[in-house]
């Protein structure tokens, strides 16, 4: 019983409506046999190496640690766990560290996985420092009761690193519709701030996989530099780029297993939160996907950044700050190793007693967060709107908190969301 | 000879107007869930204090029903001598189906009723809801502790359809934890969601503990169903003409009840016509009033330029004659067009697709009557003083001389009515192009052309008849004299500015349809 | 071997010098080890290597966890209609649904999430929208507005393979069969060898072969794309089981059906109840005559999903049975399912007119769908059903010219044949008949329980009248 289907495009008014409904497409409806036979599998994208974000952070129970890690692969549902827990075997997820105050990385951290053999047997990573030594430690797996399984954390007793990598709770919060349209609004020259106050995080419920990494500081440290936000004079300041590779050239052979060989090509980078997605067009975030924070320095994305944000209407002052931030430099996460730090970005110091709170931004007295580096509970959205609206405190959006507690420890990060018997209680704020 | 008496002003026309532009939101219609093939279940488990009742529903739409007829030799009418034996061997075939048990002990269910109607479906095939109630005293002690009631219902596994499993506590139970929810979504099977926000749900399985509570008539073993002793009840509800519009549903006890859904197949009844059967004289007679009426209910619809003509006839204070007129050409325009665009269809579909038509003709209707739009609203704001009265000097005659003059006046013009009528109607409803092409699959053209006609008579009556609404409230409202500029000058050009404004609308519509214009807004 | 060289060596120890006695006799050696070493290689990479696809075992159903999460994002939906991320998700799980159950009711639910999505947020931003768009539309057979969404698709992302297997996907429907070579070419440049997008690849890749007449390359294909879904960590059953079924379909076709029926039996091992499996175990056991196990095979996947090419085959196998009353019963409910079409607005349906040039009724209601349907959609198949239901309402030369269509690619399909030969026969081609015919049979004997009767009696005609001229 199909009805001749309504083919219309909503896009006009009501007087229009009218209009619309006069000129109705000639109607197909699919007949019985539309779900034909032939059809091959659904097509899929394989998500595995698109960065979602990255943080770099001092150990708030311990300032002598760094912590990096990055996430990829979100918005997974608390019931596809155990079909989405497994990270690409062929992908290179490489931290790249700058500690002379350059613009291109002197050292990195890479991680690699071993292909995972079925839904119960954990993956191996290993994991290579910047010394060249390297260590392995399991993934942590998900499961579908109604607690989740507890965290697996490795310890290198050599280098006094210690690495996760499973899914956690995806601690970003924010509402992409709600700043879309605030956007929108800012271009279409009558900014409208309420569009921010939609209130719906379009992160909250949903689970992710990240790979998390504490090293000692000593480790990373270079030579002091002036490159770390709101710094004068040098400190030991790092600069963390998150970067996913694939090798050049990738062989199946006939027993079914994948060799990969050739140099690394990069897939995709991200440090600085919001900046491709936000102030990059569309037309050139691949090219921005593919380049170097050598290319941002020398000025490659400039007029596209500084473009935006003119439109954005940021001023020239604000718009020598966010310049500073990811293209002066280099698109990295500057983190100023001096600068002593006792909370992973929950006002309050909330979350180190494991409750919820907002997120600190750049207003919050005593801040120590993004851009000093990334802390999972950060605003980095309410900075980052902040400093666009040339320091105005009234652009911000209402979304500013994650929806579950963050960690106490090592990683910091919560636990993935496990299924509810009754799925519309997730106490989510979507 | 047609006169104006005096101006007239068009509140009452306004009001109209605004309902038009209210009824006109695209919802669209969406069909229920139930798909031609799908079988549907309800298990309602009424849990009761030393006894247990369920209430099993299974609804099936046209094509398992037609299997089922054709399996079981049935008619798929409430009369047939076979249903009753049909009936009792179902009851029995789906009772096997069901595994239900308390504390691990399968539980004997007994028929307690049973019923089936046969509500039409699409296409004027029979649908088929079977209704069983089974019940069972329950020997368990489930008063000094907790007992665990699991059910499952592996009746047609596999095949697609809406699946709903309710546990409902009775007076001295209660439920401490319970897999199935209290309440159902779909009223007993009888009123589906039609949001399209919810997939049907997949349950057949349930799991409860209860207990009894502590009164007297809860004494573990003693048989409190009512009527135990009296024979299984039959029913056969005559409500078979499936129009969807059922009492309410199945309210409990021994006997039940089942109505057809309240969405029923959404059919449209004019396709349908096309496949009769035979056509007898009385079969087509009968088929063209259908269609006049379904033409009528048709033009409350939105489209066909009513709104085009009644803000015309706001702003030119037109007349009965001009109401029937403009209706008429309406009519005529849409019937024309419809024939135009089958014959092309039919004829020329090597050459030139249907899709890529229709939004050309809306472009150049969109065009015209912008156009006209345009011609009437400049003419109304250069239209000088006007005086009450207007002597109106005809349609037909001397239209050249006086032509000048009632431009001024902003009368009516026989050319702009035709234009606007034309304009208004050439577009086709997808309907009645789908009844013309069905018929000719079906070798029945003649009748095809004939069902349109009457279609576009009965469209041509409630265009006609909302003309003269708007005609005659005008004059009604004129007799209070309420005049004033608003009235004399900004009324009629608001209508004329309505009017350049939908065309536009029309037009840009077509445009993007076609794929000519891309309106992309980031909102 | 070594008795020739010995020959060899007499002969040159006749004619000359032990130099060239010992080059001959350990050069024929050399070659020789070297032939054997070639074919062992040749043989295991082909034969054995290439043949060895694993074994059928059963996998988890992911209906619960599907379900869960369906409930999940509905919930969410219903809280906020804006999220798109929710809506796009549920599109693509409520299109597997479809896959799985047939039940078209989730094409119009993944329809309505996907317009709501794309309506929130431009494509720019959503790309997951558009996609899951053109998805729906592709599943609507409404190729033409899937066309256009991908192509706008491989504007947005030139660099994937996704839009270009979608791209492809409505070319191959459309017919515009070089366009979607080309589509498909580039879909692979940007796939990767592994993980799903690498068994969609595959996919794609055999059916392009199918349609070249390469049911050898096909089956390579879909071997590939059956090993790639069973080497994640998580294969998917209705993705597995679906390869395997188009693995005994290509066996089918090529009338290899012991090999057809293992492949079918397989996958409903690890899908139990798979009713696209069912459906063709159905038909092959018919291939091997045995009516009831066929009968009984058809009856399982009508009861689960009563396709109108299931219902008519069944039909066509209880007229074999005799059970005349049952054939007529079957016929009739495709006639019903026709009729709802009709009525659901639904002109074009090229098995319906397909089923009725077969059966020899409203044979001029048949030829009028296939053209209608023709118009849009000029693909070998559309092509072909033009020609069929042609020739049986009497238009000859139509058909002989829809035929010359149906066979431009070298289809090798045993029922294009067959409709070829009864075409030349018509026309009075005698040679062509005979060829085509015998061709048909030749590569798929059984192809249609009741179709491959007629062709074997056409060609036997054929052949005795060819005889009868002869002398």
């Amino acid at each position: 019983m199909f009805n001749i289907p309504n083919n219309l495009r909503r896009g006009m008014s009501v007087a229009l409506a009218i209009v619309a409904s006069m000129t109705l497409a000639f109607p197909t409806a699919p007949s019985m046999t539309a779900a034909d036979h032939a059809e091959a599998t659904l097509v899929a994208a394989d998500p595995g190496a698109d960065l979602a974000d990255v943080f770099a952070f001092l150990d708030p129970n311990d300032n002598s640690k760094v912590v990096l890690a990055m996430d990829v692969e979100g918005f997974v549902v608390p019931s596809e766990m155990l079909n989405l827990s497994f990270f690409a075997p062929d992908v290179t997820f490489r931290f790249e560290i700058e500690n002379q105050g350059g613009t291109r990385a002197e050292h990195t951290i890479d991680v690699t996985f071993s292909p995972q053999t079925s839904r119960s047997t954990p993956q191996t990573a290993t994991i290579k420092l910047p010394n060249g030594s390297t260590f392995t430690a399991p993934t942590t797996l998900p499961t579908l009761n109604a607690s989740p399984n507890p965290f697996t954390v490795t310890t290198d007793p050599a280098s006094g690193a210690s690495f996760f990598a499973g899914l956690t709770d995806d601690p970003f919060f924010f509402d992409i519709v709600g700043f879309n349209r605030f956007v929108g609004s800012v271009l279409a020259g009558s900014p409208d701030v309420t569009k921010l106050h939609r209130d719906r995080d379009s992160f909250a419920g949903y689970s992710i996989h990240m790979i998390a990494i504490s090293v000692p500081a000593s480790m990373l440290k270079g030579q002091p530099n002036n490159a770390c936000f709101g710094t004068n004079g040098p400190t030991n300041c790092i600069g963390i780029n998150g970067v996913t590779l694939r090798h050049r050239i990738a062989e199946r052979e006939s027993n079914g297993t994948v060799v990969s060989e050739g140099s690394l090509v990069q897939v995709d980078r991200m440090a600085t939160p919001a900046v491709n997605t936000a102030l990059i067009p569309f037309k050139d975030k691949n090219e921005y996907n593919a380049s170097t924070t050598a290319d941002d320095a020398s000025g490659k994305f400039a007029a596209d950044i500084v473009g935006t944000l003119r439109a954005l209407g940021t001023d020239s002052a604000h718009i020598g700050i966010l310049a500073s931030v990811a293209v002066t430099h280099g698109d990295f996460l500057r983190l100023n190793l001096d600068r002593s730090n006792t909370s992973i970005g929950v006002v309050g110091n909330a979350n180190l007693s494991g409750l919820i709170g907002p997120g600190e931004n750049i207003t919050t007295p005593g801040y120590t967060g993004f851009p000093n580096g990334r802390r999972p509970g950060d605003d980095t959205i309410n900075t980052l709107l902040f400093l666009i609206a040339n320091s105005n405190a009234a652009v911000q959006e209402t979304v500013n908190q994650n929806d579950v507690p963050l960690g106490t420890t090592f990683p910091f990060f919560a636990p993935p969301h496990q299924p509810l018997e009754n799925p519309a209680v997730d106490g989510t704020q979507n | 000879m047609l006169r104006i008496k005096a101006p007239s002003i068009s509140w009452p026309s306004v009001i109209v107007l605004s309902l038009c532009l209210l009824l006109t939101s695209p919802t669209g219609v969406f069909a229920h869930p139930m798909g031609n093939f799908t079988i549907n279940h309800y298990s309602g488990i009424h849990i009761q204090s030393g006894w247990i009742e369920i209430r099993y529903f299974i609804d099936m739409a046209e094509i398992p029903t037609f299997q089922e007829l054709q399996r079981s030799g049935l008619a798929g009418r409430l009369d047939d001598p076979k249903l009753r034996e049909y009936l009792s061997s179902q009851a029995q075939t789906f009772l096997d189906g069901l595994e239900t048990t308390v504390n691990g002990t399968p539980v004997k269910l007994r028929l307690v009723s049973q019923a089936v109607i046969f509500p039409i479906g699409a296409g004027n095939l029979p649908t088929m809801k079977l209704g069983f109630v089974y019940r069972r005293e329950l020997s368990e002690d489930c008063q000094t502790k907790p007992c665990q009631l699991n059910y499952e219902d592996t009746n047609f596994r596999d095949h697609a359809g809406w699946k709903e499993v309710v546990v409902v506590p009775g007076a001295g139970v209660s439920l401490s934890g319970s897999t199935a929810p209290a309440r159902d979504k779909s009223a007993q099977l009888s009123n589906y969601p039609t949001d399209l926000i919810n997939s049907p749900p997949q349950q057949v399985k349930a799991q409860a503990n209860f207990s009894f509570s502590n009164s007297l008539d809860a004494a573990p073993g003693s048989s409190s169903i009512p009527n135990k002793n009296a024979p299984t009840t039959e029913t056969h509800e005559t409500s078979g003409d499936g129009q969807g519009m059922g009492q309410g549903s199945d309210s409990g006890g021994a006997k039940v009840r089942l109505t057809p859904n309240r969405q029923g197949s959404p059919r449209n009844p004019f396709t349908e016509l096309i496949g009769t059967q035979e056509v007898s004289l009385g079969i087509a007679l009968l088929a063209a009033l259908i269609s006049a009426g379904l033409g009528a209910l048709h033009a409350l619809e939105p489209g066909h330029g009513k709104t085009i003509v009644a803000a015309y006839l706001v702003g030119s204070r037109g007349t009965a004659k001009h109401a029937l007129l403009l209706g008429m050409i309406v009519t005529s325009a849409h019937t024309a067009g419809v024939y135009l665009l089958g014959a092309i269809t039919i004829y020329a579909q090597k050459y030139i697709l249907p899709e890529r038509i229709y939004p050309f003709l809306g472009v150049l209707s969109g065009a015209l009557i912008a156009g006209m739009g345009c011609y009437l609203l400049l003419q109304r704001y250069l239209g000088a003083d006007f005086s009450h009265k207007h002597d109106y000097s005809g349609v037909t005659n001397r239209e050249l001389s006086s032509d000048i003059a009632r431009r001024r006046s902003g009368k009516v013009s026989a050319r702009q009515l035709v234009v606007l009528g034309i304009t208004g109607g050439i577009v086709p409803c997808p309907a009645a192009l789908v009844v013309l092409l069905s018929a000719v699959a079906f070798h029945r053209i003649v009748f095809g052309l004939y069902l349109i006609v009457a279609f576009s008579l009965g469209l041509a009556a409630v265009l006609i008849a909302m003309g003269m609404i708007t005609v005659y409230a005008g004059r009604v409202m004129s007799r209070l004299h309420l005049e004033g500029p608003f009235i004399q000058k900004w009324l009629p050009m608001g209508s004329a500015a309505m009017i350049t404004f939908l065309g536009f609308g029309i037009a840009l519509r077509g445009l993007t349809t076609a794929g000519l214009l891309h309106i992309r807004m980031m909102r | 071997m070594v008795q020739v060289d010995k020959q060899q060596s007499r002969m040159n120890l006749n004619n000359g010098s032990l130099g060239r006695k010992l080059i001959l006799q350990y050069g024929g050696l050399f070659v020789f080890s070297v032939a054997v070493a070639y074919l062992a290689v040749w043989a295991s990479t082909s034969f054995l290597g290439n043949r060895s696809i694993p074994p059928a075992s059963p996998l988890p159903s992911d209906e619960a966890a599907n379900r869960q999460t369906i409930l999940f994002l509905e919930e969410r939906t219903k809280t906020d209609p804006e999220d798109f991320i929710a809506q796009n998700k549920l599109a693509g799980y409520y299109l597997q649904q479809v896959r799985e159950t047939g039940d078209l009711t989730y094409l119009k639910l993944a329809a309505h999430a996907s317009e709501i999505s794309v309506n929130t947020l431009v494509p720019e931003h959503n790309l997951d929208g558009l996609a899951e768009l053109t998805q729906v539309e592709l599943t609507s057979h409404e190729f033409i507005a899937a066309r256009k969404h991908a192509l706008q698709l491989i504007e947005l992302q030139p660099d994937k393979s996704y839009p270009r297997q979608m791209l492809g996907d409505a070319l191959v429907e459309l017919g515009e069969y070089d366009e979607a070579k080309k589509a498909y070419w580039l879909m692979e440049q940007f796939g990767g060898v592994q993980g799903l997008t690498r068994v969609a690849i595959e996919q794609r890749l055999a059916r392009l072969e199918l349609l070249r007449g390469d049911p050898r390359t096909a089956t390579e294909h879909f071997r590939k794309a059956l090993r790639t879904a069973l080497a994640g960590p998580a294969p998917q059953r209705e993705t597995v089981a679906w390869c395997r079924w188009q693995l005994g379909e290509t066996a089918f076709s090529t009338g290899d059906y012991l090999t057809a029926e293992q492949h079918y039996r397989d996958a409903l091992v690890t899908f139990p109840n798979y009713f696209r499996a069912l459906a063709s175990l159905g038909r092959v056991r018919a291939a091997h005559g045995d009516w009831s196990g066929a009968a009984e095979q058809y009856e399982k996947a009508i009861r689960i999903f009563p396709d109108p090419s299931y219902v008519a085959a069944l039909g066509d196998i209880y007229h074999l049975l005799g059970r005349e009353q049952d054939a007529a019963d079957q016929y009739k409910l495709v006639e019903a399912i026709a009729r709802l079409n009709l009525v659901a607005g639904n002109l074009y349906n090229r098995q319906e007119a397909l089923f009725y040039a077969d059966h020899d009724i409203h044979l001029e209601k048949a030829y009028q769908n296939a053209v209608q349907e023709y118009a849009i959609r000029k693909d070998i198949y559309g092509a072909d059903v033009v020609a069929w239901t042609a020739l049986k309402a009497g238009k000859l030369p139509e058909s002989e010219a829809a035929i010359k269509e149906a066979l431009k690619l070298g289809t090798r399909d045993s029922k294009l044949f067959y409709h070829a030969g009864m075409i030349a026969q018509a026309a009075g081609d005698r040679a062509s008949a005979t060829s085509f015919l015998k061709q048909g049979l030749d590569l798929s004997p059984e192809f249609d329980p009741l179709q491959a009767r007629i062709a074997r009696k056409a060609l036997a005609a054929l052949t005795e009248g060819n005889a009868n001229a002869a002398n």
